[in-house]
């Protein structure tokens, strides 16, 4: 059975909605500034989503007063955006949300345990009731007036690409006949101070797959796709998610392979499972952080599957910066736009490629080409490794 | 519904005793040193990752790393002592030189990606972390797996409670005439039964937020007529009942409606509340298959989390 992205919905530094974030990518516009959502000692660009929590939420009616977690917030704008593109009525039973989130209500919660810490009778409830992940993706379902079943999934950077693929098997089973599914997270102190701690933060604007790169910049954001099966298609998708693979790396907690064993298993198995040859893939849309390890395994893993005919590769992440657990949400979103307008997206801040490999990404923004067959990766802490495949629809 | 789903093999770490100098359940934990043999990576652990890597481990000891095609975790609320202890971090050092071992270990994903690290799986690997739907989203994956061809599958549960969370709470109201609790659940899911397999996996099925008590029972007489059977054929109602009056009277409703011919059993006056305590029951009913004196064919786990997360696990004695 096949399954169709019949919507999109994407918030990001560099705009919300798919229009915004198009426009930014081909202006070669990026997301990266200084931190202004929290108080911190750390001075690293991000690519914030550049609307505070009160203009989120006047953007989505929501009443000023009320507490939400930014994560909600951000997941909320674009899967309403994504469900209002695919025209579907958010009440039949037979639909599904699925939504990744690395922190959940983190944001909330560090504000929160400030005060609670020394004092255990302070910190306001309403700021930890939303801490859990699973809290955004209710909060988002009651908000867009979905009945039926709904998850959640945390594996880290590669969260969103796992809420993907499990929408595509309920659909695949029978369990469910659409399904939204992609990841929200918000920037908050608990991840850039984790990211720091690992020293795989760049201090300047990140440069993934050059020789100099240095670290990740982090940044938030939510994307979501709508999963349908054929017969609960009522407009022309935009592709089909026409494969995907999850596999494990198990080297290290965080740290990659040096082969890039794992990116290998998650792309080979995402080719295996399309039944699609390596010559058939179009543009690769790279997990690319710019962190030494991430970009050299990656490449490795990449040049052992194409050999010497590598098809065009970039990495958006010196946009948008590395949104953890909507990565993948963000990503996926783009690589169903690769698809259905034949885009190839500029990989900034490249200049020299990586010694002992020489692989070069696409620079320029490019719009049109008859593009058929997109890979996606994502891969995480915990060597949770992840690839989509995304291909042009044949029939409708 | 679907292909054969049995479990062929179970393990838990779950209070076993009330230590009466704490106000929640505390898991009795086993000697770690022989089943997480590598002592520099046992020392990074913190207690429900060692909870969750032994549990899991224990359940695949028997299981060639390469026969293991999936490995789904679940958790409500994650490694919660290594986010306090980073959290604590951040603030004490001013965000200034911290050691990122807290980080790396709150991730939600810790447990599953370390099981497959030791055993070396590099099979599907996923987390779920859904509050009271966590434990059955995982469950869920696992059946998909098996109808996808694959022949085991390791599914597990783990939850902590730290007297930070249950401060939290308390304070939230969650605990009314309720105590709390932790533990760690894994299951084997197999394709094919063996010498071992003890129950079979026949149903699943959650909802969120209904609407009243009856459309609770007409949701669950739908789900077991579902599974070609009626509620007669119940002989055993296990329910989440947790001692909080309101909570638990949709329990006893079901009680003396649908299943009043059925035996009736509790658990989490043995485990304690926490998200994933389902996993519990279902451990609970598969060790109890093996016992001589119980003769119940079909069990009904039915639970639910705050009244808003509800869940139905259907087994079938092998």
């Amino acid at each position: 059975m096949k399954v169709y992205v019949t919507g999109l919905g994407v918030v990001s530094g560099i705009g919300l909605g798919i229009e915004e974030n198009m426009a930014s990518m081909k202006m070669q516009k990026h997301g990266m500034d200084k931190i202004t959502l929290f108080s911190t000692e750390l001075d690293v660009p991000v690519s914030e989503v550049k609307q505070n929590n009160s203009e989120l939420k006047e953007r989505l009616s929501l009443p000023a007063k009320k507490c939400y977690s930014r994560t909600a917030l951000l997941g909320m704008l674009a899967a309403k955006e994504a469900l209002l593109d695919a025209q579907i009525d958010p009440a039949s039973s037979r639909i599904g949300f699925i939504s990744s989130t690395s922190v959940g209500g983190m944001d909330l919660s560090e504000h929160f345990y400030s005060q609670f810490k020394d004092n255990n009778h302070r910190g306001r409830l309403r700021e930890i009731i939303s801490h859990d992940c699973g809290d955004s993706t209710e909060q988002i379902a009651e908000y867009l007036g979905l009945k039926g079943f709904v998850t959640t999934i945390s594996t880290a950077c590669s969260s969103a690409a796992n809420a993907i693929m499990l929408g595509a098997r309920l659909i695949k089973s029978g369990y469910l006949d659409t399904v939204i599914a992609g990841g929200t997270d918000a920037l908050c102190k608990f991840t850039l101070n984790g990211f720091n701690s690992l020293m795989i933060l760049d201090k300047v604007h990140c440069r993934p797959f050059d020789d100099s790169r240095a670290g990740l910049n982090l940044g938030e954001g939510a994307g979501y796709l709508v999963l349908q099966s054929e017969k609960d298609c009522h407009k022309k998708p935009y592709c089909e998610l026409s494969g995907y693979a999850n596999a494990n790396e198990a080297y290290h907690q965080t740290g990659s392979s040096p082969e890039g064993d794992g990116p290998f298993l998650s792309m080979s198995q995402a080719l295996v499972s399309s039944q699609l040859l390596p010559k058939d893939i179009d543009y690769i849309n790279v997990h690319g952080t710019g962190t030494p390890s991430n970009d050299f395994s990656e490449s490795k893993a990449i040049k052992r599957i194409f050999g010497n005919q590598i098809p065009p590769f970039s990495s958006v992440k010196a946009f948008i910066g590395h949104a953890l657990g909507a990565s993948e949400g963000i990503e996926a979103v783009y690589s169903a736009l690769s698809v259905s307008r034949g885009i190839i997206y500029p990989n900034l801040n490249f200049q020299k490629p990586i010694e002992g490999i020489g692989l070069s990404p696409e620079t320029t923004f490019k719009e049109g080409l008859p593009i058929k067959h997109v890979l996606s990766n994502s891969f995480g802490f915990g060597g949770n490794n992840s690839s989509l495949l995304f291909s042009t629809t044949q029939k409708i | 519904m679907m292909q054969p789903v049995y479990i062929n093999n179970v393990a838990s770490i779950h209070p076993e005793s009330n230590d009466c100098n704490q106000p929640y359940l505390i898991a009795s934990e086993p000697d770690y040193k022989t089943i997480i043999t590598d002592a520099t990576l046992r020392r990074r652990m913190s207690r429900i990752v060692k909870m969750g890597v032994a549990c899991g481990l224990e359940c695949i000891a028997q299981t060639a790393p390469e026969d293991i095609h999936a490995i789904i975790t679940s958790t409500g609320l994650g490694c919660l002592a290594d986010t306090e202890k980073f959290m604590n971090a951040i603030i004490d050092n001013k965000e200034r030189m911290l050691n990122p071992t807290a980080f790396i270990q709150s991730t939600f994903n810790t447990i599953g990606a370390q099981i497959a690290l030791i055993r070396q799986v590099h099979a599907y690997n996923v987390t779920y972390v859904h509050r009271g739907l966590s434990f059955e989203s995982a469950l869920l994956d696992g059946i998909l797996k098996i109808g996808e061809g694959n022949s085991n599958v390791l599914v597990g549960a783990i939850d902590e409670i730290t007297p930070v969370a249950y401060t939290i709470q308390k304070r939230l109201g969650l605990l009314k005439g309720t105590q709390a609790g932790e533990g760690a659940q894994f299951f084997l899911l197999s394709s094919e039964k063996n010498g071992k397999t003890l129950g079979e996996v026949k149903g699943l099925e959650t909802f969120v937020r209904p609407d009243s008590i009856e459309e609770i029972k007409d949701k669950i007489l739908d789900f077991i007529e579902r599974n070609n059977l009626t509620n007669h054929d119940i002989d055993w109602f296990i329910s989440g009942k947790n001692g909080n009056r309101q909570q638990d009277a949709i329990y006893a409703y079901l009680e003396n409606s649908l299943f009043s011919e059925a035996e009736h059993s509790t658990f989490k006056d043995q485990c304690g509340e926490y998200h994933t305590a389902s996993s519990y029951a279902l451990w609970k009913v598969i060790k109890t298959f093996g016992e001589e004196t119980n003769s119940a064919r079909y069990a009904l786990i039915y639970n639910h989390y705050q009244t808003i997360n509800h869940s139905l696990i259907l087994i079938r004695r092998i």
